[in-house]
């Protein structure tokens, strides 16, 4: 789960990419309205979220924001500043972000927040995402088949979850790879299939469809 | 009370009264006087009547008879002595000399006029009680318009003065019952021209404390949202801490953590130290030599410096000592340190240098950044203000600082650019202290 992260506060910036990094989200990080624009307007980068300052040199954050939503992108967009008043909050909200959140503020708020906004993205009624007996639960990074809990690394975990997240849709290596890996990191090669044999030998072999030369999808429900 | 409608009030009263005394006095004593002579006058006249009613008496006297004629005692006698004639009492007169005298007869006290006419010899006399009498209500009535008026004109000054006194009430009224934290000008009121100067000032005042106030919110407001970013980062800081089982990892985090307070203690320095504008707020006496202040300098930021790939160099202090301890002096010197190593590139050096200028000691901090457009050299002084280029996790708040707390030991703080090359020079002009610290 790839999240871009825009915050020209060091400090935070660093604690964020920590803190969400220990939930097994992989988060691409700019400190400038710049480096935002490029990075969002990279096709290759499917993010899954983004979080947004608002002060951020170089461009608002809220220009950003709107220069987003005029371009028709759905990623959905947390606010996280320092700018705490009403009127700020609603022109936040107006210009397209999908939540706001005043700083300072608890990481397991955000986290709890960021964890909402994938849900309702994806449609989900629930967090937990369930297939069958399998059952993936993104809030205490957890997953249970047939009950039972079954230990995953983080990468494993955020591979399943790519792939139940969208359930049918069968998807790419390099989709898979974004969502493990971020910019200026060397992929390792076949990281896709060494992971994929992990799963299949946890939760067993059909957990997980090949389509030959297109990609993976999930597999029949257990 | 000591109010003005009481004072105008009793004050002119009392100049009414004093007018009226002095002009009763006046009427009474002129009306006193005229009466006497007048009552004179009729007794020269009865005088002249008695003789011509003798006979002897050749011109007629054409006054007319007094009305008083009871009150008047008539003794005629001849040459000899002897009384021909008296009226208005049964016994005789005493012989009088010619003209006016006054005295006693027969128990009471007289006022007489003697004539001589023709061998005749002629008394008349008047009880000076009668005439006493006489001339006082005579008096009386003159002075009673007098004594009428007063009291009608001290009742007219009381009403004509509260009537031009009702502005002032109005706007002592208006500026009593405005809600307690107003601050807005006081409504324009009809007020007479002597008066308005009084709201104007209290308007010019008013405005001064609004300012001031508005300047202390948005300072107050600023202070907030300067501290949010960085008590957001402690937040954060500390709850990555959760979660993190390897040693290695969680000491990378305890260290940002730390970082993240040291950030924030900064920050809470540097607020302090602008709200406290209280110049008692230093203590007297208190001195640091130059050369201890600049080689504090020198250690403290020479580790941030190296690892930037600056030399932080220091040219030999002149003697002497400036006001202020060392807490206080690096406020003002480490800030600007701090801002020419930030803005310094690699390779580059940042010189602190000082020396005397009359009673003066100049420090100075010179770096090899880009400098400052001619119109930032002023600006970045002001508070929250981040020039494009600010190092970064910076406040905003270290020139205005430095600034403060050198203006609180009596001293300045001004940037200029380099003339040789590209470059700022900070001068910190400070007063030299009389008496050297025993210690550094």
């Amino acid at each position: 789960m790839r999240l871009l992260l825009i915050e020209d506060d060091r400090m935070i910036g660093a604690s964020l990419v920590r803190g969400l990094g220990d939930d097994g989200y992989h988060v691409d990080w700019v400190r400038d309205g710049l480096a935002a624009s490029t990075a969002l307007a990279d096709p290759a980068a499917d993010f899954a979220l983004v979080l947004l300052d608002w002060g951020l040199p170089g461009m608002d954050g809220l220009a950003l924001l709107r220069s987003l939503r005029a371009r028709a992108s759905r990623v959905p967009v947390l606010m996280i500043t320092a700018r705490g008043q009403v009127e700020e909050r609603v022109a936040g909200l107006d210009a397209g972000a999908d939540d706001y959140l005043v700083k300072p503020f608890e990481l397991a708020e955000l986290k709890a927040r960021v964890r909402s906004l994938l849900r309702r993205h994806e449609g989900r009624p629930s967090g937990e995402l369930v297939h069958g007996a399998l059952v993936l639960d993104p809030a205490r990074h957890e997953v249970r088949l047939h009950g039972a809990p079954v230990a995953l690394t983080p990468r494993e975990f955020s591979l399943l979850r790519a792939l139940l997240a969208r359930p049918g849709l069968v998807q790419s290596r390099v989709q898979l790879e974004q969502g493990l890996y971020g910019w200026g990191e060397g992929i390792e090669s076949n990281v896709v299939e060494v992971i994929i044999h992990a799963l299949r030998r946890k939760l067993g072999t059909r957990i997980i469809d090949n389509v030959r030369g297109v990609g993976w999808r999930i597999g029949a429900a257990p | 009370m000591n109010s003005l409608h009481r004072r105008l009030v009793v004050s002119l009263w009392i100049a009414l009264l004093a007018v009226g005394a002095v002009s009763a006095a006046f009427v009474y004593l002129r009306a006193e006087r005229d009466t006497r002579l007048l009552l004179d006058d009729q007794l020269m006249q009865v005088a002249r009547l008695a003789a011509a009613r003798d006979g002897r008496v050749a011109r007629p006297v054409a006054a007319p008879a007094p009305d008083h004629d009871d009150d008047l005692l008539v003794t005629v006698r001849d040459d000899t002595g002897q009384v021909r004639f008296t009226m208005g009492a049964a016994f005789a007169l005493p012989a009088v000399p010619p003209g006016f005298s006054e005295q006693v007869v027969e128990g009471e006290r007289y006022r007489l006029y003697g004539l001589e006419v023709g061998g005749l010899r002629v008394a008349v006399a008047q009880e000076t009680e009668i005439r006493r009498n006489i001339a006082l209500s005579t008096a009386f009535a003159a002075l009673l318009p007098v004594a009428l008026l007063l009291p009608v004109l001290a009742l007219v000054i009381g009403v004509v003065v509260r009537r031009q006194l009702l502005p002032v009430e109005v706007a002592v009224r208006a500026i009593a019952e405005r809600p307690p934290l107003s601050l807005d000008p006081v409504p324009a009121l009809p007020l007479p021209a002597d008066v308005r100067p009084l709201i104007d000032a209290v308007n010019a005042l008013l405005g001064r404390l609004r300012d001031a106030l508005a300047h202390e919110r948005h300072f107050l407001a600023d202070a907030a949202h300067a501290l949010r970013t960085p008590i957001a980062a402690l937040q954060l800081q500390a709850d990555v801490l959760d979660g993190c089982d390897d040693p290695a990892e969680r000491a990378a985090r305890l260290q940002a953590l730390r970082a993240g307070i040291r950030r924030v203690v900064r920050l809470a320095t540097q607020l302090l130290a602008l709200a406290q504008d209280d110049p008692a707020g230093t203590r007297a006496g208190v001195a640091t030599p130059v050369d201890a202040l600049l080689e504090e300098a020198a250690a403290l930021y020479g580790p941030a410096a190296a690892a930037r790939g600056v030399r932080v160099e220091l040219e030999p202090a002149v003697d002497g000592a400036l006001p202020g301890d060392l807490g206080q002096l690096l406020l003002v010197l480490g800030n600007l340190v701090e801002n020419a190593i930030g803005h310094t590139p690699a390779g580059g050096r940042v010189l602190l240098r000082s020396f005397r200028d009359g009673d003066a000691v100049v420090l100075q901090v010179v770096d090899e950044g880009p400098g400052l457009s001619p119109a930032e050299l002023e600006r970045v002084f002001a508070r929250f203000y981040r020039g494009p280029g600010a190092p970064d996790g910076g406040s905003g708040l270290g020139l205005a600082t430095a600034r403060a707390v050198a203006a609180r030991l009596g001293g300045a703080v001004a940037l200029r650019n380099r003339g040789d090359r590209s470059g700022l020079v900070a001068d910190v002009r400070l007063p030299s202290s009389v008496q050297p610290a025993g210690q550094g």
